[in-house]
């Protein structure tokens, strides 16, 4: 004789093998309140290696529409793959300003206290999105997974997963690329600006602390 | 199939395509991750990640399994869900971590237990068996293509070790052939209670030995 969590963890099995898309929630709340805390175990049990569904487009479309799915698919391919969002999310878990990310940061690289400042600029700049991650070196990535307690190669491959197959994408669409006739003029007061940026005089002679954001892995 | 198109891009260094086969295999797996973090639980029977966390660690864990995706080695798909599953679990332990804290006013302990780098995971010693078992298997033992196929995977292994012939039996028709519990019934000519207790007790059993080595 069966048991109702034995029935329902049933049902969920062919409503998950069909594709339906079933909540563990939906389930569980059909038992009684003390086999509630069994059929978990018995659900996580099957959804470990429980054979990935035959999803209709339908059902496809809907997972794709999730908001966490449509913004990593929109990340990936951006200039700075998923790390600006990553970065994002496990700074607010932790609670933490970017100014305190980089003053363990700061700790982790065994550089001194006062480049602390200079290192939260290239942190938000990488939560921003504004930094290519493809320049950052390792140690920094090792350094943010001890920070953050997560593996540094989940961080670096974040970091790659846009990153670079932008970057092939790009290539490959640029015989297609054709300027438009104004170009030059549209173009031109940009590349004026950058050039007045590159001759005018730093702010300090290049450290580690830039050798480490822009030196490359 | 994807993870397959996943590897034959990576092994020719065609890093879009690999990309877009890996995106794919994590859509694909997005709810099994879902549900994965709400049945989580920190201790067995004890408490899981409060409902107002569940959107954020889903979300943690889906964007790291999608960060994975430059550096996966693993050919088995059960390699696969086995990081998949340690993923989950490293984000939904990281997101107790904040809850203890709170609580505490400390660390907490999970913070103690928790090593970054660490690679280890739940089926680690099953796979290892499993993968022992392969080896030993003459491809000759297995004559029809598509067991052979079947065999070779990871949740068969697993299943073939359940003593239980019924329980056995009623968890190759839902794995393999995907059949429906009245399907399995109807097939085995038992009840649909017999298929329901069969398949529950032998689910236990599977996931017992996936995670202790296999006997």
């Amino acid at each position: 004789m069966s048991t109702v969590r034995e029935q329902v963890l049933s049902e969920f099995i062919d409503a998950w093998n069909a594709g339906h898309r079933p909540d563990v929630d939906d389930y569980i709340a059909r038992v009684p309140a003390d086999e509630q805390g069994e059929l978990a175990e018995d659900l996580l049990e099957f959804m470990a290696f429980a054979p990935t569904p035959a999803y209709s487009e339908e059902a496809l479309a809907a997972i794709r529409a999730e908001p966490v799915v449509a913004e990593t698919l929109s990340a990936a391919a951006g200039r700075s793959g998923l790390l600006p969002t990553l970065l994002g999310r496990l700074r607010e878990r932790f609670g933490m300003t970017t100014d305190d990310v980089a003053g363990q940061l700061v700790g982790e690289l065994g550089l001194p206290e006062d480049r602390t400042p200079k290192t939260a600029g290239y942190l938000e700049r990488l939560e921003q999105g504004n930094l290519e991650p493809a320049r950052v070196s390792r140690k920094v990535f090792e350094a943010l997974g001890k920070v953050f307690r997560v593996p540094a190669n989940e961080l670096e491959g974040a970091a790659d997963v846009g990153g670079r197959s932008a970057i092939v994408r790009a290539r490959a669409a640029a015989p297609v690329f054709r300027a438009d006739e104004d170009a030059a003029a549209a173009a031109g007061r940009h590349l004026e600006v950058i050039a007045d940026a590159l001759a005018a005089p730093g702010a300090g002679p290049r450290d580690e602390v830039d050798d480490l954001f822009l030196g490359g892995r | 199939m994807l993870l397959r198109c996943y590897h034959a891009a990576m092994s020719r260094g065609d890093q879009p395509a690999a990309a877009d086969a890996w995106e794919q295999l994590s859509v694909n797996n997005f709810d099994r991750i879902q549900q994965t973090v709400k049945l989580f639980r920190f201790s067995a029977g004890g408490r899981g990640i409060p409902d107002h966390e569940w959107g954020s660690a889903v979300s943690e864990a889906y964007i790291r399994l999608r960060g994975m995706g430059t550096h996966f080695r693993k050919q088995e798909v059960e390699a696969y869900y086995a990081a998949l599953v340690q993923c989950v679990q490293n984000s939904c332990k990281d997101f107790g971590r904040k809850e203890f804290r709170h609580i505490k006013r400390s660390a907490g302990s999970l913070d103690q237990r928790f090593d970054p780098e660490s690679e280890t995971g739940p089926y680690d010693a099953a796979l290892v068996s499993w993968e022992a078992a392969r080896r030993e298997q003459s491809a000759d033992d297995i004559v029809d293509e598509l067991h052979k196929e079947w065999a070779e995977t990871f949740v068969a292994w697993g299943i073939s070790q359940i003593k239980n012939d019924k329980h056995r039996k009623v968890l190759e028709l839902t794995y393999i052939e995907k059949l429906e519990a009245d399907e399995i019934a109807e097939r085995l000519g038992i009840s649909m209670d017999n298929v329901y207790a069969r398949r529950s007790r032998g689910l236990r059993e599977v996931g017992k030995i996936l995670r202790e080595h296999g006997s």
